[in-house]
């Protein structure tokens, strides 16, 4: 592919660390905020400590930090991890087209993926990033996102996509509270996703498109390539023809929106340049 | 003025290999012509144009476009530079320059001195050696070697081998100082009679040489470095000859005055070796009668043809005519008689007498042998001062200075070119930004 416009690898510039610290902060001080409405989100009232928030009415009261209330004269109640959300599961599609761009769409996959950990062991959680090619790291603590950066900048887009590798992380999946499937999901249908959806479990479908593909850029002619089957197009990129393309894309995004709708599932489909902090935010922050 | 320097299509190219550098354009747009235009992009929704684009092809040919703005911008760039490259300056700058060698081919420059060595040989390296360090390519050299019956030219940059044997007829010097001009080069010998004040100069070095400075009837004097030594007998006496039967007034006087000059006087003499002075007759032509004379007096008398004005070494000039025929033709060494007959002369006798004597005095040959006393005691270094360039060589380094200005605007251009090549390149890749298989 001396010639052909892809970029297969993933790459975190120096400043990619403090944008994850800063994300999980900014995803975790949301949730507090939040959970002053009473509304679950990572936190839970059960089991190990996380954090205090201040009372408002309605609260169990044996939530109450009674020691915390004697010295600062105000209330507080504890809040606790769910146990249900310590164990969160993203799987990022490796496959040759994941190398479409530019960005490289599995460059944002690896953002996603370590947004996500980095969310995860700011809450005391732990997450576990699952390649499709087979591999996976699991993190439990913010000291080990280094470790997920350097894993996430080994992948590369090679290879096909095996449609059915997701349900071989049964095991990894059963004590999943949250899981994350990101990819173009090229080839695939829902149902290959959505059985994921099981029980109270979340599940979040990511479909990550390089922008040539949200939107062809105004050019004559081109020839696309899938680096999957390695079969060629060559097209003429004329208003109508991509007008029947996005028409098509968009039916097929929408086929996805509405089966996720069904089993309860969150279906964002974006274009590889975006920021995985609005992204994720807008997911985990609900 | 480089010697590599090249007109071509109306410029002076000072390093004509650059043009070759042209050929890298050529090469960039065959390149560009030779792959495809269009992009190859890898995209993970090729189904879906599958379903929806009918495909223009399906062939493994690779679609040529057209050659877009950024590759031609780019092959200007380089063909400027190319030229850049090649020193393009005005073709003033190699218009061509004469200059004019002035050699002395008197009897003086064919003495070889102690070494052996002729003085005019000496003279023209060193006037080669100059020429061939500072005379473009371009440039003409024009040889000229005056003082005879008829001026030699030669051109190049060598002066011509022949020239390095004494002339047959003995030649004056040149008039040096007729010949003071920029661009222009003496050969002669030293000391100079006149110096140069814009012309160069070659001068060999002269020794004093030992010899005869003077020849008398069979007596000859001789030069031996101290004083002059009369040596009776040492001496054949020269010759004057007539090679055919001459008009009776006239072969009585030249045996008059052949006599009183110790000269031998040889009517009918077959060979001319060694003859100060040949008298002939004009060839055969139509015959007819005349009244001419010049000087007081006056002759009548038949003439065959008429004199000629040149013969096979050179030019003679006319010294009598009649009705604008030449009746007496005369050049060092040679006197052509037109007269086949021709009656007692009219006036003062006299004044044929010494009318004729002048033109015999200006016609002998100086005896081959003698050098004058002066010549032979003289004694002076080599002397070589390079000419002043010719007057249009101010145009020329003109032209030459402008190279580099033309060069540096061309690169100039050939940057903003290659500037807007890459600008109007980063324009055109824009939809699938960050550079093709970059990571």
């Amino acid at each position: 592919m001396s010639d052909t416009v892809f970029f297969p690898n993933v790459r975190f510039d120096a400043r990619f660390a403090a944008r994850l610290d800063h994300f999980a902060l900014s995803v975790r001080a949301m949730h507090e905020r939040r959970e002053g409405g009473g509304r679950a989100g990572l936190a839970g009232s059960a089991g190990e400590f996380a954090f205090h928030r201040p009372y408002r009415p309605g609260d169990d009261v044996r939530r109450l930090d009674w020691n915390l209330y004697a010295r600062l004269d105000q209330a507080y109640v504890r809040v606790a991890r769910r146990e249900s959300a310590e164990h969160w599961l993203v799987w990022i599609d490796t496959s040759a087209s994941m190398g479409a761009g530019p960005p490289g769409k599995l460059q944002l996959a690896a953002e996603i993926a370590a947004g996500v950990a980095a969310v995860a062991v700011a809450s005391k959680g732990e997450a576990r990033v699952v390649a499709s090619n087979g591999r996976e790291l699991r993190v439990q603590a913010r000291r080990e996102l280094p470790r997920v950066v350097s894993f996430l900048e080994s992948l590369v887009a090679e290879g096909v996509d095996e449609a059915r590798v997701l349900p071989a992380h049964g095991p990894a999946l059963a004590d999943a509270a949250r899981v994350f499937v990101v990819g173009d999901l090229s080839g695939r249908t829902p149902r290959d996703v959505l059985s994921l959806a099981r029980g109270r479990r979340w599940l979040g479908v990511f479909q990550i498109l390089a922008p040539c593909e949200f939107e062809p850029p105004a050019i004559d002619r081109v020839r696309w390539l899938d680096p999957e089957s390695r079969r060629t197009l060559d097209v003429e990129c004329d208003p109508a023809t991509t007008a029947r393309y996005l028409a098509r894309l968009s039916s097929a995004q929408e086929e996805w929106r509405k089966a996720c709708a069904r089993h309860g599932a969150v279906f964002r489909a974006v274009p590889s340049d975006s920021a995985f902090e609005t992204l994720l935010t807008e997911v985990l922050v609900r | 003025m480089s010697a590599l320097a090249l007109v071509f299509l109306g410029i002076e190219w000072a390093r004509p290999l650059g043009l070759v550098a042209l050929l890298l354009p050529a090469i960039v747009l065959w390149l560009a012509r030779a792959r495809p235009l269009w992009p190859t992009v890898a995209i993970g929704t090729l189904a879906l144009w599958e379903e929806v684009a009918p495909p223009i092809s399906r062939s493994g040919a690779r679609p040529r476009g057209p050659v877009d703005l950024a590759l031609v911008l780019l092959a200007i760039a380089l063909a400027f530079g190319a030229i850049a490259l090649a020193g393009p300056r005005p073709a003033h700058a190699a218009s061509a320059l004469t200059w004019r060698i002035v050699v002395d081919r008197s009897p003086t420059m064919y003495r070889a001195n102690a070494a052996g060595e002729l003085p005019i040989a000496t003279a023209a390296r060193a006037a080669e050696r100059w020429l061939a360090e500072n005379v473009s390519r371009a440039d003409r050299v024009l040889w000229q070697a005056p003082g005879g019956s008829r001026d030699e030219r030669s051109e190049g940059l060598s002066m011509p081998s022949d020239w390095l044997r004494a002339p047959h007829i003995p030649r004056s010097p040149p008039r040096f100082a007729e010949e003071d001009r920029a661009g222009t080069l003496w050969i002669t010998r030293a000391p100079l009679a006149v110096s140069p004040r814009t012309a160069g100069v070659c001068a060999a070095a002269i020794q004093p040489s030992h010899g005869p400075i003077a020849v008398v009837g069979t007596t000859r004097f001789d030069w031996n470095g101290e004083r002059i030594l009369e040596i009776a007998g040492g001496a054949r006496p020269a010759r004057v000859i007539a090679t055919s039967e001459l008009p009776a007034p006239i072969d009585a006087f030249v045996a008059t005055w052949a006599e009183a000059r110790s000269l031998a006087y040889e009517r009918g003499a077959s060979s001319e070796d060694g003859a100060l002075l040949t008298l002939r007759r004009a060839p055969d032509g139509p015959e007819r009668t005349i009244d001419t004379g010049r000087d007081g007096w006056r002759a009548q008398g038949v003439v065959r043809g008429s004199a000629r004005v040149s013969d096979d070494d050179g030019d003679l000039e006319t010294w009598l005519d009649q009705g604008g025929v030449p009746i007496v033709t005369h050049a060092p060494g040679r006197i052509e008689i037109a007269w086949s007959d021709m009656q007692r002369p009219s006036g003062d006798p006299a004044a044929f007498a010494v009318s004729w004597a002048a033109l015999l005095d200006s016609a002998l040959l100086p005896h081959p042998a003698v050098v004058p006393p002066a010549e032979r005691m003289a004694r002076a270094a080599e002397r070589f001062e390079p000419p002043r360039a010719p007057p249009d060589s101010e145009a020329r380094t003109a032209a030459v200075d402008a190279g580099p200005k033309i060069a540096a605007w061309l690169s100039l251009a050939a940057l903003a070119l290659a500037l807007a090549a890459w600008r109007a390149k980063s324009r055109q890749s824009s939809p699938f930004a960050a550079s093709s298989s970059a990571n």
